[in-house]
């Protein structure tokens, strides 16, 4: 009992410390992920079931609706690619560089990791789809994680959301820089030393700035809510709302920067 | 009659266990209750290591701990150490536990509950810098006042298929 002890305690410290056991852990973890899918499978069936037993007038206002959201993201997009073309052109003439390309692959949830104070999740695609650590997984809404370990056809996500993350921001009217560190509550994000006369309000979008080289440029990271600006403190009390739906969304994005 | 009979079903209740223990809740649901998730696993070992300690081995609930690990993300043989303890412990009272009443044996089970929550704990602070909180706790009491149905519901499994 004592040598097991002793054991285990060497691998934790050796798998929380170092990167050593990443193969072990992706092989076994390869070798768990139908347990995933038939934990998750009431979930799956539910969702199965809604739509076996929709009606038709439900999925013509569906339809509709998704026609409208179409035609106005179109829209969206035809202005976007202009900007993007402007922005390029503008950067050639001050002889920066282009912005890399993103493509990115679509992943279905399909699991939830169990323990309330960790927030992560697990999706359904991995090595295989040429998903690797590090990566920055998106939602509709905004950024939502980044992968932190990928098995043959699943990956493990971190959310923004998570105590341990944090994610490099500016704020998208001021260029005011900072750090989005996660709370551990799916609706809070607080922001790092904001110098108290910052130039901040409730309001502003936070995007990620892409410091780090961990996320890429651009992408929603929240709403800021609340500033608090105590005389007495070096730094506001800056409180913002993830864009992403981190406790919500089905379906996400893996970001894959240089391929288009 | 082999010697060898009823271990499957000792590996398929632990299997229903790690399922109970990955199913995650509606988004409906408040998160703290997430807290009071019982220790399915350890709770499930624990009987059987009582109940039919010749059929339960130190080294196989270590093993078995690496695939929970990876299952809800903790560091590599933190979960074995603390399946292995289970198991250690029914195996060096087990003589005591079948005589002792319902409580008292919610009582035990409490006991190792909370060991395997504080080395969870303290592991996954050390480890994977979680913030440290006190729901660790939480889940213990929830799985030993469950205990008693838990252990109820397993040994009517076993009259109906013997382990031996």
């Amino acid at each position: 009992m004592a040598g097991l002890c002793v054991a285990s305690g060497a691998l934790v410290a050796v798998d929380g410390g170092t990167a050593t056991l990443k193969p072990l852990r992706g092989a076994l973890t390869s070798g768990v992920s139908p347990l995933y899918y038939v934990a998750e499978s009431p979930y799956l069936l539910g969702g199965r079931m809604d739509r076996l037993f929709s009606t038709h007038a439900g999925l013509r206002a569906d339809v509709e609706r998704l026609e409208t959201e179409l035609v106005e993201l179109r829209r969206t997009a035809g202005r976007y690619r202009g900007l993007v073309a402007e922005n390029d052109r503008l950067r050639a003439l001050l002889g920066s560089t282009e912005s890399l390309p993103e493509g990115v692959l679509v992943a279905e949830i399909i699991a939830i990791l169990p323990n309330p104070a960790r927030h992560e999740v697990v999706i359904d695609k991995g090595l295989g789809d040429s998903v690797s650590t590090g990566q920055a997984v998106v939602d509709s809404g905004g950024l939502f994680g980044q992968v932190v370990q990928s098995a043959a056809s699943t990956s493990r996500v971190l959310l923004i959301s998570d105590t341990t993350h944090a994610v490099p921001v500016h704020v998208n009217r001021s260029n005011l820089r900072s750090i989005a560190a996660g709370t551990g509550s799916f609706d809070r994000l607080m922001l790092e030393s904001v110098p108290i006369a910052s130039d901040i309000v409730p309001g502003d979008l936070l995007v990620s700035s892409g410091l780090g080289g961990r996320f890429p440029f651009g992408h929603p990271v929240g709403i800021v809510q609340s500033v608090v600006r105590d005389p007495g403190d070096d730094f506001a009390r800056v409180e913002a709302m993830p864009s992403a739906a981190l406790d919500r969304s089905r379906h996400v994005l893996v970001v894959r920067e240089g391929d288009a | 009659m082999s010697p060898r009979r009823g271990g499957w079903l000792i590996f398929a209740t632990l299997l229903v266990a790690m399922l109970a223990s990955v199913v995650h809740l509606p988004a409906s649901v408040p998160d703290w209750v997430g807290h009071l998730r019982p220790d399915w696993i350890v709770a499930v070992l624990f009987y059987w290591s009582f109940a039919a300690s010749e059929r339960t081995g130190l080294v196989e609930a270590w093993l078995l701990g690496f695939v929970v690990d990876v299952l809800v993300g903790d560091p590599l043989g933190l979960n074995g150490a603390c399946m292995a303890g289970a198991v250690f412990s029914g195996h060096v009272l087990h003589e005591r536990i079948r005589l002792y009443s319902v409580l008292q044996r919610a009582g035990v089970a409490l006991g190792v509950l909370l060991l395997a929550a504080l080395v969870r704990e303290v592991a996954r602070v050390l480890a994977l810098g979680t913030t440290p909180s006190y729901w660790f706790l939480a889940a213990p009491g929830v799985t030993a006042l469950l205990f008693p149905l838990l252990a109820l519901a397993l040994a009517a499994l076993r009259r109906r298929f013997p382990v031996r």
